[in-house]
């Protein structure tokens, strides 16, 4: 017996004329709708995702094919990919069949399905089928009857459901009764290599032979319509995120994550400065809506959506979509309004998610540069008086320039102005230097240095913010000056300044990277993992002693960084036993005081910080960790205003390590 | 419509005040400057008069004292001023309200400004003479 199928079996080789008229129609309304979108996608301003190709088709292949940032979510990413796998596998065994009778076999006279391949295809399609199919009914019920809180359902949800459910069912009963005629009776071992498509034949058997294939001629057509109005419907509905979602991880930020387009302020030719329309941003500002899926992973984490603030991250890229398909012209902040613009902390959870690399946090923000380049907006009238401070003396508080290094009195420092030779420059920030609570983290720094033989430099009343708030606010003016300082003065000592090391996780991420642009090219370090390193070398011994904690993973060091490992090894090392949160590791929670926030009074919804002290109460321990200036004063507020002082303190890595230092003994420097 | 408007850059309140060597004012040294906030008061009137009346307004800003007031001129310029005049005197802090008038008449003089600005006093000296509406003032300086 033959081990293959009748290609166009019933149909007949007639169908092939009509069916390849249809189906090229439906390429080219697929095509059409794709191109119609293109001009909206170039009101955007240019950006080359051209470069490093081969690094590009590797993200798709990874995140399209192998689905890896879908499958961050577990159970929804599951029914996703195994869905798509299964279709794919359809898909492609279609094409197959394509390739053989209209192509190899037509031209050549040559057929591959047969044999044992054809009986690895038609089970490899059976089983795919029944895996989409099931994927399919999971996808439903959790959309239609488990709904999950947030996830909107659009009339596209519908028409897709119903679409994918017709395609697989169509398929199964053409297949079925197929079978019914030529294998079930006449070919029983073949049969077995189709189990589902064997079970409709099963179904069928009662219809006699030529009623199977009039039943069969009518739903060859009606599957053939199912699936070319499949591939039509793509540019025109959510499906279009198979095609936009792919382009998508092509089009990646390879960039260093965190990384802002630095403002030519100079450009005596600009008129507008941030985004004020669609057409002040990119070209991919667009395209991102256009990639989104309302998955609304992004929302569930966003700090600012979680305690009842109007932004969602989701929601935002949508509405440059919608602006930019509809009203090109329409002003962008006063459509995104800027209470939404304002309740991001930056804090980037809504772009690690993220199952089709979507950029936020920088759209954000160059929205906030309109408001506050053009239009001189803030987020407050507290932080207009920030802003202030910062421009007459470098720090938020408004306090003497020239007391910034007097934190370090008493203590084993050098001003670099005083011209000691020295290991490390410390550069201290504002919080260490001018906050009570933060100057402990700043001294604890310092005793770790000296005992581990580190010579430590300071710049002293020389130092100045260096910029992140008022950056992350949308003041790239005022970002640039304080750089500029900044870079001037460490530049004055640039022979003596080979590391550079900070305690805060936005100094670190500004001055390692941000400041690369403006000319820095110092190596710089977060105090975190000079400390791991200096353990790790033996330059540094500690004497633990038992402690329970949870840690914080700020989202500068995190998330951005990706410094994970080391700060939990160095509070093990401490003696540290951890409690993990039940946001952690990439998934933490926002303090509340990133994108500038710290500056700010939240006035709408809950407060962030009392969201993340209680995570951390839940787990128990008595010690919330943190190594982030912001972090910390946060979580100080946060403590005191729930009223759980009594069972949660809150300390800086920093303070633990140089509570532990084997060659001092116990000081009260902190927890 | 020419508005001119007279600011005076300080020195910022939180600043540690030392004498200075010759003991006649305080010493630089140290100390953090920003525009004095009645004058920043008058350059937001200005401004605020100038987004009502549009196009036709030109607003210049005029400030005196050493190179450091530049910095001081900037800022206003960043709030919405056409154009700044900075008149060049390091000595400035030791003059008199009536010179600082002066100094102020002779470069208005003729430029044909129909209102002129200013703060009601600075933070540093508190003199609060030539800009004030007392009838005392009334007759013009030199």
């Amino acid at each position: 017996m033959e081990v293959s199928r009748e290609i166009y079996w019933n149909v007949g080789h007639v169908v092939v004329l009509p069916m390849y008229l249809f189906a090229f129609a439906a390429i080219a309304v697929f095509i059409w709708g794709f191109y119609r979108r293109t001009s909206t996608y170039r009101l955007g301003k240019s950006l080359n995702r051209f470069d490093h190709l081969p690094q590009r088709f590797w993200l798709v292949a990874r995140n399209a094919l192998v689905q890896l940032r879908v499958l961050k979510v577990l159970l929804p990413g599951s029914l996703h990919s195994l869905f798509f796998w299964g279709f794919g596998v359809l898909f492609i065994g279609t094409l197959l069949v394509m390739a053989q009778s209209d192509f190899f076999d037509l031209l050549f006279h040559i057929k591959f399905l047969q044999g044992g391949f054809y009986e690895f295809f038609s089970l490899a399609l059976d089983l795919a089928g029944l895996v989409a199919l099931l994927m399919l009914g999971g996808l439903l019920v959790r959309r239609f009857i488990v709904r999950p809180k947030g996830l909107e359902t659009i009339r596209d949800d519908y028409l897709v459901h119903a679409l994918l459910f017709a395609i697989l069912l169509t398929g199964f009963v053409i297949e079925g009764v197929r079978m019914a005629v030529t294998e079930i009776g006449s070919n029983p071992d073949l049969a077995r290599f189709s189990p589902v498509g064997y079970l409709f034949a099963e179904a069928f058997r009662g219809l006699s032979a030529s009623q199977l294939e009039s039943l069969h001629k009518v739903l060859w057509w009606v599957h053939f319509f199912l699936a070319m109005s499949f591939i039509a419907a793509i540019p025109f509905t959510k499906l279009r995120h198979i095609f936009t979602a792919t382009a998508n991880y092509f089009f990646s930020d390879l960039s260093p994550k965190g990384t802002l387009a630095t403002i030519d302020l100079e450009d005596e030719s600009a008129e507008q400065f941030g985004a004020a329309t669609v057409s002040d941003l990119t070209w991919k500002d667009i395209f991102d809506a256009d990639a989104c899926t309302s998955c609304k992973r992004c929302q569930d984490r966003c700090p600012a959506w979680s305690t009842d603030k109007p932004l969602s991250p989701m929601k935002v890229v949508q509405q440059i979509g919608e602006v930019a398909f509809s009203a090109p012209e329409a002003n962008l902040c006063e459509t995104v309004t800027s209470d939404v613009l304002w309740s991001c902390t930056t804090c980037r959870a809504c772009q690690e998610i993220c199952p089709v690399s979507i950029e936020h946090v920088n759209k954000i923000i160059e929205m906030r540069r309109n408001l506050s380049l053009m239009e001189g907006a803030f987020a407050g009238d507290e932080v207009r008086t920030a802003i202030n401070n910062f421009e007459v003396n470098g720090n938020p508080f408004g306090l003497a320039y020239a007391s910034r290094g007097e934190w370090a009195e008493g203590l084993d420092v050098q001003l670099m102005e005083e011209g000691a030779d020295v290991d490390i420059l410390y550069f201290a920030g504002c919080y260490a230097s001018f906050d009570q609570r933060n100057q402990e983290v700043a001294r604890s720094f310092v005793k770790i240095c000296n005992s581990a033989g580190v010579k430590v430099g300071i710049l002293g009343k020389e130092e100045k913010c260096c910029g992140e708030p008022a950056r992350k606010l949308g003041n790239e003016y005022l970002y640039q000056t304080m750089a500029q300082e900044n870079i001037e003065t460490i530049k004055v000592y640039g022979g003596r300044v080979r590391q550079i090391v900070t305690t805060c996780p936005h100094c670190y991420n500004t001055l390692a990277r941000d400041y690369q642009d403006l000319g820095l090219t110092i190596p710089v370090e977060h105090s975190t993992t000079f400390i791991a390193r200096l353990l790790q070398e033996g330059r540094l011994t500690l004497t633990p002693e038992p402690f329970e904690f949870t840690y914080h993973d700020s989202c500068y060091l995190g998330r951005y960084m990706d410094i994970f490992d080391q700060p939990r090894a160095v509070l093990a090392a401490a003696g540290g036993r951890l409690s993990e949160m039940d946001k952690s590791g990439p998934e933490s929670f926002c303090c509340g005081g990133g994108g500038g926030r710290i500056l700010a009074d939240e006035t709408l919804g809950r407060r962030i910080n009392e969201e993340r002290v209680h995570m951390a109460e839940d787990t128990s321990a008595p010690l919330l960790v943190s190594n982030c200036p912001f972090c910390l004063t946060m979580f100080e507020d946060g403590i005191k205003t729930v009223g759980c002082e009594e069972r949660l303190r809150a300390g800086d890595l920093a303070e633990i390590v140089a509570a532990r230092l084997a060659t001092t003994s116990t000081e009260e420097t902190g927890p | 419509m020419k508005i001119l408007v007279c600011i005076k850059q300080v020195p910022d309140m939180e600043s540690r005040f030392k004498p200075d060597g010759a003991g006649l004012w305080f010493s630089e040294q140290d100390l953090a400057f920003r525009v004095n906030e009645y004058d920043e008061y008058a350059v937001e009137e200005a401004v605020q008069l100038r987004e009502q009346l549009g196009d036709a307004v030109d607003l210049t800003v005029l400030s005196i004292g050493p190179d450091r007031v530049v910095e001081a001129l900037k800022k206003v310029l960043a709030m919405g001023c056409d154009r700044a005049v900075h008149v060049q005197d390091p000595q400035a802090a030791l003059k008199d309200p009536w010179q600082i008038a002066a100094i102020i008449a002779a470069f208005a003089r003729d430029k044909g400004f129909e209102l002129i600005f200013t703060g009601m006093q600075s933070q540093d000296r508190g003199s609060a003479q030539w800009a004030s509406p007392s009838p005392s003032s009334s007759a013009s300086p030199p």
